[in-house]
């Protein structure tokens, strides 16, 4: 799968031109997290979901879009602002890569308050990346939701049937 | 005596009151129809709005259509602590039938007369003989695409559309079902896979729970109410939320009161007949705020049966990969939405077994989807979980087993001592739990999903073996004004006419005295069909 469609391309540009583009994230004012919490959570998300042969979840805006959907959800907001609390206070920021990759596995497989915070992050970044065009069509190469004429259906059957 | 202005009043306008005004109305009868929401306008439907533009537009303000807001609004509903129930209801004209899930499956003898065979509860009024005739006409009306299969289990049809192709997920779980030793047929769904009866088929956007744009699968009101409307007979007031049916002095219903949704002014309308259709749980909320000195214990109710024996179908659903498909390029799998394939029940009444009554199981969610959720529950991050996630992505199948719950009597809707919506009036509390038969078929239901798995040499996500999806959520709620030929145990008959109000039908899910394993708005279709034929005789008659 290519890095960047030139389609890609073209819808980033107008993202970025557009008032309040999630592309345009250096623009994005969170309303819902502090300015040092919405930094993290991007660091965070990258660290999820990060850029490959395709861009990552901080590129593709999901740090805004949680920012955005969370406004209403106290209690999800509760649990990533007093995680991201308890990392900073771990010194995350000064961490190296491999170090932070190992307090985010710690909270992974860890019980209680660190687990939860690791698996809302977790599922709210899985929700939120292969919502945005990035994730589902340039990541994941989904094709729905268009106008077909006919539903071609399995199209390798025999293939599948010796596989079997 | 009150002026006439309608021979009948429906109240609600979804497959139920559709049906009944599509049938009266052709056949000359001038119909009231009450309906508690506001007509959905197709062309705002989200139906080709794809995940990120709806963001977009959610953030300049825009919203769908908000199909399933204003009953929880309107009317709210309470559980007993610690017990929970998914009432999902649309009020709008139409009803569920905007956004429902378009299965289409006969009831067999198997399942009409098995209540009679295991001597659970109350027999059904009618054989399979009496309803087939009427599921050949709906089929014929409203188009449903399927196979040629027929059992017992799930009787056969001469009108079936071509059912769709399968996807490749499909093709390997019917293979590996049925080296397991299960049956595989066709899926049967409301869905034009054909131009049909002037209307343009399904173009596979996949969106179908969002409503359809163009009108490709069956809704009240593109298939029942604009031929309605086009008689001259149909007349419909939206924005009437019906609390009561009045009673006269001769034990007859004589009219119907309601609220004007957007003046809070309450009306009252003379009726000489009413169908009520309002969705089994709203409609039940009506008979039981109906009280009179006639009917103390609500409308039709001196059995004390209505409201009682709430039953459905209790679910669960398990996700996993078939490694066949693992790195394969992505493909368009949205079809007709939902399943192409569906296992039907296959336990005989009289197998022996430690649980009676039995399940099929749905497959939907194949293939690639428009979403990642599934990779909720893969194990790490980064690079890793992205890459797996990709790689499953194509490979993504699930199973989704129904299982009937049986009727009983302490499963119950009521309005005793409930909180009165602004009206005053008294709105619902659900008291619904399994019992030991559920509990019994639940292991057997994981068994048999495993056993496919195991055949087909698909890796599960992560499940918890006896976990069930949330009571209510198979959105098929029945029995709480059942059918039956006693009327000391039932509330109408098999017309689904009241015993004791004989000009008052009830024509919606709350009429079937079981759930069956299967989805029922097939069914409710071809009852409310038979039972309004009957009743144009009866008003011929002049006996109501």
């Amino acid at each position: 799968m290519p890095a960047t469609t030139r389609r890609q391309a073209l819808v980033t540009i107008a993202a970025g031109l557009s008032a309040g583009g999630l592309s345009a994230q250096r623009e994005y004012e969170p309303r819902t997290f502090s300015r040092e919490d919405y930094d993290l959570l991007g660091e965070l998300v990258e660290m999820i979901l990060p850029a490959t042969d395709t861009p990552g979840a901080r590129e593709a805006g999901v740090h805004a879009m949680l920012d955005e959907d969370l406004a209403k959800d106290a209690k999800a907001r509760g649990v990533l602002a007093d995680g991201m609390a308890r990392l900073r206070a771990e010194g995350f920021a000064e961490m190296s890569e491999q170090r932070r990759v190992a307090a985010l596995t710690r909270c992974s497989e860890s019980t209680g308050d660190d687990r939860a915070f690791f698996e809302t992050l977790k599922g709210l970044t899985i929700d939120a990346y292969y919502s945005t065009e990035t994730g589902l069509v340039d990541e994941l190469g989904y094709q729905g939701n268009t106008y077909l004429a006919e539903f071609p259906g399995c199209t390798h059957d025999h293939d599948l049937e010796d596989a079997g | 005596m009150p002026q006439h202005e309608y021979d009948v009043v429906v109240v609600g306008s979804g497959a139920g009151g559709g049906m009944a005004a599509w049938n009266l109305t052709r056949k000359g009868a001038k119909v009231l129809m009450l309906e508690a929401g506001a007509r959905f306008d197709p062309a705002t439907f989200w139906s080709h709005v794809k995940p990120w533009e709806a963001r977009e537009r959610r953030r300049r303000g825009e919203r769908s259509p908000a199909f399933e807001s204003l009953p929880l609004r309107e009317s709210p509903y309470e559980t007993p602590e610690g017990q929970s129930f998914l009432l999902r209801r649309v009020w709008g004209v139409g009803g569920k039938t905007n956004i429902w899930g378009r299965v289409s499956l006969r009831y067999g003898d198997l399942n009409f007369s098995e209540p009679a065979v295991d001597g659970w509860e109350i027999p059904w009024p009618l054989k399979y003989s009496d309803i087939a005739p009427y599921y050949d006409r709906v089929e014929r009306l409203i188009g449903v695409c399927g196979g040629e299969d027929a059992s017992d289990f799930l009787p056969g049809s001469p009108h079936h559309l071509p059912p769709p192709k399968l996807r490749c997920g499909e093709v390997l779980l019917r293979m590996g079902a049925r080296k397991a030793g299960y049956t595989v047929v066709p899926g049967r769904r409301a869905v034009l896979t054909k131009d049909y009866n002037g209307r343009a088929k399904c173009h596979f956007c996949g969106a179908c729970g969002r409503g359809c744009d163009i009108g490709a699968f069956f809704n009240s009101p593109d298939y029942l109410l604009a031929d309605a409307f086009a008689t001259g007979n149909l007349t419909l007031r939206e924005n009437a939320i019906v609390s009561h049916i009045l009673a006269g002095d001769d034990g007859r219903a004589s009219g119907v009161r309601y609220f004007e949704r957007l003046t809070g002014a309450e009306r009252t309308v003379p009726a000489q007949r009413v169908v009520l259709a309002a969705s089994a749980v709203d409609s039940t909320r009506i008979l039981l705020n109906s009280k009179s000195p006639a009917y103390p214990n609500g409308l039709g109710n001196g059995a004390d049966v209505i409201g009682r024996y709430l039953c459905e179908q209790f679910r669960f659903h398990v996700q996993a990969f078939a490694p066949q498909l693992y790195g394969r390029p992505a493909t368009n799998d949205d079809g007709i939405s939902g399943g192409h394939i569906y296992i039907p029940r296959f336990e005989r009444p009289d197998q022996k077994r430690d649980y009676m009554r039995g399940f099929g199981i749905q497959l939907w969610g194949i293939g690639c989807g428009s979403n990642g959720q599934f990779a909720r529950r893969m194990p790490g991050f980064g690079a890793d979980l992205k890459k797996e996630v990709r790689k499953r992505y194509p490979a993504l199948i699930q199973l989704h087993p129904y299982g009937e719950v049986l009727p009983y009597r302490h499963n119950r809707i009521s309005v005793e001592g409930t909180h009165p919506d602004r009206f005053g009036v008294p709105t619902i509390r659900i008291d619904y739990r399994l019992g030991e038969n559920e509990a019994k078929m639940i292991p057997r239901m994981y068994d048999v999903v495993e056993d496919i798995l195991h055949a087909m040499k698909a890796e599960p996500l992560p499940y918890k073996r006896g976990a069930l999806d949330e009571l209510g959520a198979a959105i098929h709620e029945h029995g709480t004004c059942r059918m039956g030929d006693d009327p000391r145990r039932s509330a109408l008959n098999g017309y689904m006419q009241m015993h004791e109000v004989p000009n008052v039908f009830v024509t919606d899910g709350s009429a079937f005295p079981t759930p069956t394993e299967k989805n029922p708005t097939l069914t409710l279709l071809a009852l409310t069909w038979r039972a309004t034929d009957y009743m144009a005789e009866e008003m011929r008659a002049r006996s109501i």
